[in-house]
């Protein structure tokens, strides 16, 4: 059984193959859920912009990844950054395939509730609805979502303006550059040994949020999903156990930086 | 293992289906939004056209994967590993058999549901 309720409310359920949006849209009405139909992001958003005017409330965004011209990175990044009336908390459910795993990195660093299959399957569809109903990432700044990179989309500007809604954004102050966490250099002194001793390999079950990557984090076919240096989070971690079920190739294991104890001073 | 023309059972678990009616509405739509979208990515292999290449066979090789139709998957997943080589004779082979092998769809859908009518 599912726990999540869905009879009478509202879902965004964004593809451009007809089938696939019929698909998760039919597995929703079933369970007589309401649906607003889209067929890539600006037109999702164009769409929920009209539904919360009418007064109706969304519970959630599912979304295929790979649409044009704006595919399901951008409007996962437009929601967090925020439209006006769209809850940037907004649930949003994304479907993914092996060849997609080069963009999941950005999904993971926008806070996506869950990675689903294709093709679609009742159970994972509803998994997913409950995981992102109960378990929610600790959400970030608005200006924190708004530097991650989209690729393979129409940006963010421009659906503003062919929505007509410039001004409705609040751009930041200076192109404020990423700027991955360095890792501190090998002080004088310090032996080659203690240099090995920076990092451990870690599984991603057990792996605790806030570790830091020491290496990418890559699909079997050399893809970086998560590079260098990321700080995981437990929304990160999840989804992580999100694509090894996609895709039981990727990596179980981890390299991350092992926590120095902080230096006493006399 | 054998490539299912139409894996019903699996639809059926999938996609919460109940009865013949539920299968026949599901496969009825697929088969109907399958045909044209197959017709302009022989359209598309027929002139050499690598974009719009890419673009169908990759949206109806999502639909086929989604409504458990493996041969037809099968020959458009090997289409779009073909066109990452530019291999063109090995694309109008594959292409050349998709409206038959959606045809095959449609058989098997009509084995499993006697009274199946035929999308025109």
């Amino acid at each position: 059984m599912c726990a999540v309720e869905v009879e009478g409310k509202y879902f965004v359920v964004v593809d451009d193959e007809d089938f696939s949006r019929f698909a998760v849209e039919r597995l929703l009405t079933k369970r007589n859920a309401q649906i607003i139909s889209a067929i890539d992001g600006a037109t999702a958003i164009k769409a929920m912009i009209e539904a919360v005017t009418e007064g109706k409330q969304i519970e959630a965004v599912i979304t295929d990844l790979n649409m044009l011209p704006v595919n399901g990175l951008e409007l996962l990044k437009s929601i967090r950054v925020g439209f006006p009336g769209i809850p940037r908390t907004m649930p949003v459910i994304m479907f993914t395939a092996l060849q997609g795993f080069d963009l999941v990195g950005s999904a993971m660093a926008l806070d996506v509730n869950a990675f689903i299959p294709k093709p679609v399957s009742k159970n994972e569809l509803y998994t997913a609805l409950e995981d992102a109903k109960y378990e929610p990432p600790e959400f970030q700044e608005a200006a924190d979502y708004r530097r991650i990179p989209t690729p393979g989309s129409d940006d963010l500007d421009n659906i503003v303006r062919k929505l007509g809604l410039d001004g409705a954004i609040t751009p930041l102050k200076e192109e404020e550059p990423v700027t991955p966490e360095v890792t501190k250099p090998v002080e004088d002194g310090q032996t080659e040994e203690e240099e090995i001793k920076t990092e451990e390999e870690v599984g991603i079950g057990p792996v605790s949020m806030g570790r830091i990557l020491s290496r990418d984090y890559t699909s079997p076919s050399g893809k970086i999903i998560l590079g260098c240096d990321t700080k995981l989070s437990k929304n990160m971690i999840n989804r992580m156990k999100d694509l090894r079920r996609i895709d039981p190739d990727l990596p179980q294991m981890l390299w991350v930086r092992i926590e120095q104890p902080a230096e006493s001073k006399s | 293992m054998t490539v299912a023309d139409l894996d019903i059972d699996d639809l059926v678990e999938r996609m919460d289906l109940e009865d013949e009616e539920d299968v026949r509405e599901v496969v009825g739509f697929f088969l109907e939004a399958a045909a044209p979208r197959l017709v302009d990515l022989q359209s598309a292999i027929a002139a050499g056209d690598q974009a719009n290449t890419r673009h169908h066979a990759h949206a109806a090789k999502g639909a086929a994967k989604s409504v458990g139709a493996g041969v037809l998957a099968d020959h458009l997943i090997a289409i779009e590993t073909a066109l990452a080589t530019s291999d063109w004779p090995e694309i109008e082979s594959r292409g050349a058999l998709l409206l038959s092998s959606l045809a095959q769809v449609e058989e098997t859908l009509a084995t499993w549901i006697p009274n199946f009518e035929p999308v025109k």
